[in-house]
């Protein structure tokens, strides 16, 4: 996750992030490369899912310019220490034309048409969070920065925003800090003045840090703030759901505070969403809005975050949908 | 919320040919391949200050190495102290202690000690019913009574850990009551120093 944006996402070859929450496409082609070539990465257990079955016919080169990263947690046939950039400009030199790989684009093709991102948006349904974080993209430019809390919403954001450019994507990562949001949005304005700024936050994650709003008013930051509300802890939710039979205990908030009239009172601007037929509007106003502004999306409670590779699961046995859950579960 | 997605089931997916073990290392599929845990000392060169213990003590909770016992002392030149740390871990293990120590800003220099001197210091607290049987076994060890009461005989000695594991059962017939034990503390063998980094 912290690489989002290094690579265009809307390349042929990007196959986007592996793991827990990634694409099916991804971990297909994680859990089936015979060489990985892997820069940068710690092999988090949210990547590896459980180590046995995490990319088991790969030889692996590992890169990282922190030798204790490396065959930390996947042991690295070819070991390299080194910073990033001289690490790639060295294997450019030393392979002067890239091996054959026809056969594995076309199978990461056939991967990427049957598991689709898809999802369903019925119009006299409730707003479904990929529908929102879709049309905030398709309406920034770019080198907008997304930035994010830690829940359902921040996969929402990671998955369906197409990411392009580089240091576009600000969020907790490992710490899965809470509350990270609307503050690293802030951040992210001061050093980036000319770039457009914008937060998906979950309705639990704001109420955490949302008195920063004071800051960004006072100091005139142009961000708008979409939290994708769904009165809920919505990712414990999911597993309270999924591992513990239901038993939902202190994930449900059934009464959230009205979070536009929370903004307005800060001296920012507020926006309530709810239906498909002013999300276009809504967003234009709101981004257009000179300073912070809140849009409360009230969004569907039900939707939960697929695909999903359960805690120490089989990368190549994720769930598309709850029946496949079910059946990886057994 | 069922999910909208689709795709062919786990079920009727491919499957890779290979796996790893638990330590990420790919194995022949067919074969167990594991490492066994080996006893390793590790000699770092830390600045002698506060904090350094709990700095580098916490990072072995946090990775759940498997220690067997760390000492920590100051060196001559009152700025360093020198730490023998002796892990039991499989190999993949002990390169990561070593990786993970000289990640730690306030260590100069980490090594794994062979063929070095290690001695450890050991306070036994025996029943005192029968001192000379005692004083013998001490001897034996080349240890000696520092305290000897009507109803307790301390005996400090110093070795190894296995010859000190070796007394201790020794003293095991006469009623051992508390035992306190320093841990290993070791120097490279012959000329050579301990500092620095091993290859």
């Amino acid at each position: 996750m912290p690489s989002v944006g290094v690579f265009p996402e809307d390349h042929e070859l990007a196959m986007e992030m592996a793991g827990m929450h990634g694409t099916g496409y991804a971990n297909m082609a994680v859990t089936h490369c015979d060489v990985m070539f892997a820069v940068g990465t710690r092999f988090d257990d949210r990547l590896t899912g459980g180590v046995e079955t995490f990319a088991p016919d790969a030889e692996l080169i590992h890169a990282d310019i922190d030798a204790s990263e490396i065959s930390k947690n996947i042991h690295a046939d070819y070991p390299v220490v080194g910073d990033a950039a001289a690490v790639f400009r060295q294997f450019a030199d030393a392979m002067p034309r890239s091996p054959d790989a026809q056969e594995w684009r076309e199978q990461c093709a056939t991967w990427k048409d049957e598991y689709p991102m898809t999802y369903d948006a019925p119009k006299d349904e409730p707003l479904k969070p990929q529908f929102v974080v879709e049309a905030v993209d398709e309406a920034t430019p770019d080198d907008a920065i997304v930035a994010t809390g830690v829940g359902q919403h921040q996969m929402w954001a990671v998955q369906y925003w197409t990411y392009k450019e580089p240091r576009t994507w600000v969020s907790s990562h490992g710490l899965g800090a809470m509350g990270y949001g609307l503050p690293a949005a802030i951040g992210a304005k001061v050093g980036a003045p000319d770039q457009e700024v914008v937060c998906f936050d979950g309705d639990g994650s704001f109420l955490m840090t949302c008195q920063e709003l004071a800051v960004a008013v006072r100091e005139s930051l142009d961000i708008t703030v979409f939290v994708l509300n769904n009165e809920a802890i919505g990712m414990v939710r999911q597993w309270q759901d999924a591992f513990f039979e239901g038993r939902r205990m202190a994930s449900e908030y059934p009464w959230v505070p009205d979070f536009a009239a929370l903004a307005d009172a800060f001296g920012a601007r507020g926006f309530t969403l709810r239906e498909y037929d002013d999300v276009a509007d809504t967003v234009r106003e709101a981004l257009d809005y000179e300073g912070p502004s809140v849009v409360d999306c009230h969004i569907d409670p039900r939707e939960n975050v697929f695909p999903m590779v359960p805690s120490g699961g089989d990368n190549g046995r994720f769930a598309m949908n709850s029946d496949q859950l079910e059946e990886i579960k057994g | 919320m069922t999910g909208d997605m689709t795709g062919p089931a786990p079920s009727e997916r491919p499957k890779p040919a290979g796996r790893r073990n638990h330590q990420g290392i790919r194995v022949d599929p067919d074969a167990l391949a594991e490492h066994q845990p080996r006893r390793a000392v590790i000699s770092a060169l830390v600045a002698h200050e506060p904090g350094v213990l709990a700095d580098v003590s916490g990072l072995f909770a946090r990775r759940q190495f498997n220690i067997e016992s760390l000492t920590v002392g100051p060196t001559t030149d009152g700025e360093t102290a020198r730490m023998t740390i002796v892990v039991e871990e499989p190999e993949p293990g002990i390169e990561q202690v070593k990786r993970q120590l000289r990640k730690e800003i306030p260590v100069h220099s980490v090594r794994e000690l062979e063929g070095s001197t290690e001695r450890e210091l050991a306070l036994i607290k025996v029943d005192g019913d029968d001192p000379a049987g005692v004083s013998a076994v001490a001897e034996m060890y080349g240890g000696q009574a520092v305290e000897a009461g009507a109803e307790v005989v301390t005996v400090e000695l110093t070795g190894t850990e296995a010859q000190v594991d070796a007394a201790i059962e020794a003293f095991e017939r006469y009623g051992v009551r508390e035992v306190a034990r320093t841990g290993t503390a070791a120097l490279a063998g012959g000329p050579q120093e301990t500092a620095g980094d091993d290859q």
